[in-house]
Formats: structure tokens, sequence, C-alpha cells
């Protein structure tokens, strides 16, 4: 099983190198990508610096799987990765990438949507929001 | 038979621990969930979903082996 719990924020040249990965892939004719970053929320005077990813890592795997197997189901796609941080991700990181490429413009746009959505809903993951002075709160997905 | 529990998150830092191991012969996910809320109080105000060997389980679900129950902060992924 591919694991899409990653260390750390993701690097843009990851991103792009994911995306030069497939131009040997000719059959593609569309890609959807969709980046989680950290903002800087301001909560009473006080701006979040980072978030503090953690995560029930057995059971978020699973849950990632499941998306990813439905979505395969879904949308005809060719392929598909995606990628969540766990740890500390400084404000204006990126946390979450999604890649869904397809022959068409559409299925890669409506899986890509789908995706993060479900991810909100579904996946153990949990955000700790690190204030600049080093206070926190529990961050929730709405 | 034992039980696994975890505690995530903010849960986690209300309990002061992660992780703990519980005998029990109690049979229902809600009968242990109330034992459990009974060791660590300062839960019972707290929002949380619970899972049962990495699967969501309703309070009515029977615990019949031994596995690990996970008490599971709202999501934040994303």
């Amino acid at each position: 099983m591919k694991k899409v719990i990653t260390e750390g924020p993701i690097s843009p040249v990851k991103i792009g190198d994911s995306i030069s990965h497939h131009q040997v892939k000719t059959d593609i004719g569309a890609h959807s990508i969709f980046l989680g970053q950290v903002r800087a929320d301001e909560i009473d005077g006080k701006k979040v610096s980072a978030i503090d990813y953690s995560c029930y890592e057995e059971m978020a795997e699973k849950i990632f799987h499941e998306i990813r197997e439905s979505a395969f189901e879904k949308f005809e796609l060719t392929c598909m990765h995606i990628y969540h941080s766990k740890g500390i991700v400084k404000a204006g990181e990126i946390c979450l990438f999604v890649f869904t490429s397809s022959r068409h413009r559409k299925m890669a746009i409506d899986a890509c949507t789908w995706i993060v959505e479900e991810i909100k809903v579904k996946v153990p993951v949990f955000g700790k929001e690190i204030f600049d002075d080093e206070t926190h709160q529990w961050k929730v997905n709405h | 038979m034992k039980i696994t529990v975890l505690f995530f998150g903010m849960l986690a830092e209300q309990t002061k621990t992660s992780k703990v191991e519980v005998e029990t012969n109690v049979v229902s996910v809600g009968d242990f969930e109330k034992a459990i809320l009974e060791e660590y109080p300062a839960l019972k105000d707290k929002t949380y979903s619970l899972a049962f060997n990495e699967n969501l389980v309703a309070r009515d679900a029977k615990i019949d082996a031994a596995g690990t129950l996970a008490f599971l902060p709202p999501f934040a992924g994303g």
C-alpha cells in the first residue's frame, strides 16, 4: 500500500518533480492539482505560525487507501497521488498535495475535488495551531 | 480481554497519556466508554468519535475480542 503521510511540509520541488514524471504518460490529457497551504490565521490578536499535524496513522493510511480505491471506481482516472503532512508545517508551507490525471479535464477536476472533500471529513488527522507566542489551539474542519 | 485505548490530539492533552491498556469484561463500546470517562472525567465535555480496530463504531457495537479503541477528536486534515 502506497504511503500518503509524509514527515514535514511537502516541497514545491517534489510537486514539480511529480508533474514531470507524468510527461511519459501520453494518454493523459488533463491534470488537476489541489494544494493545501497553512494559513496564518489571526485569532484574538495572535497569529498562527505553524500547524503541528498528528494522526492515527494506521487508520489514516487505511482510509486514504479506501478513498483512493473509491476515486478510481467513481472517476475515469489514469493516475492519482495523495500526500499529507505530519509534524510541523509552517504558515505558507504545503500540507496536502492531491494530484489526479485523466484523459479529459472534467474527470480530473471532479475527482480532485471529491478526494479533497473526503479527506477533510474522513481521515483522522489532527492539527495543533501554534501561535507566534507559542500558545496553541486545536483546528477543526468545517 | 485486553483493550488498548488510544487518545489523540486535544484528548491526549486532557488525559495526559496517548495509550493505556485496560482489562475488561464489558461487551459494548458505550459501556466501555463510560468506564473510560469515569477514569478520565476531563473527556466528558469533549467532542470525539470512536474507532475500534481502525473502524468508526457506534456506541451499541459489541466488543467481542481484544482490540484497540481509539478516541478521535474532530478531524483537521487538509
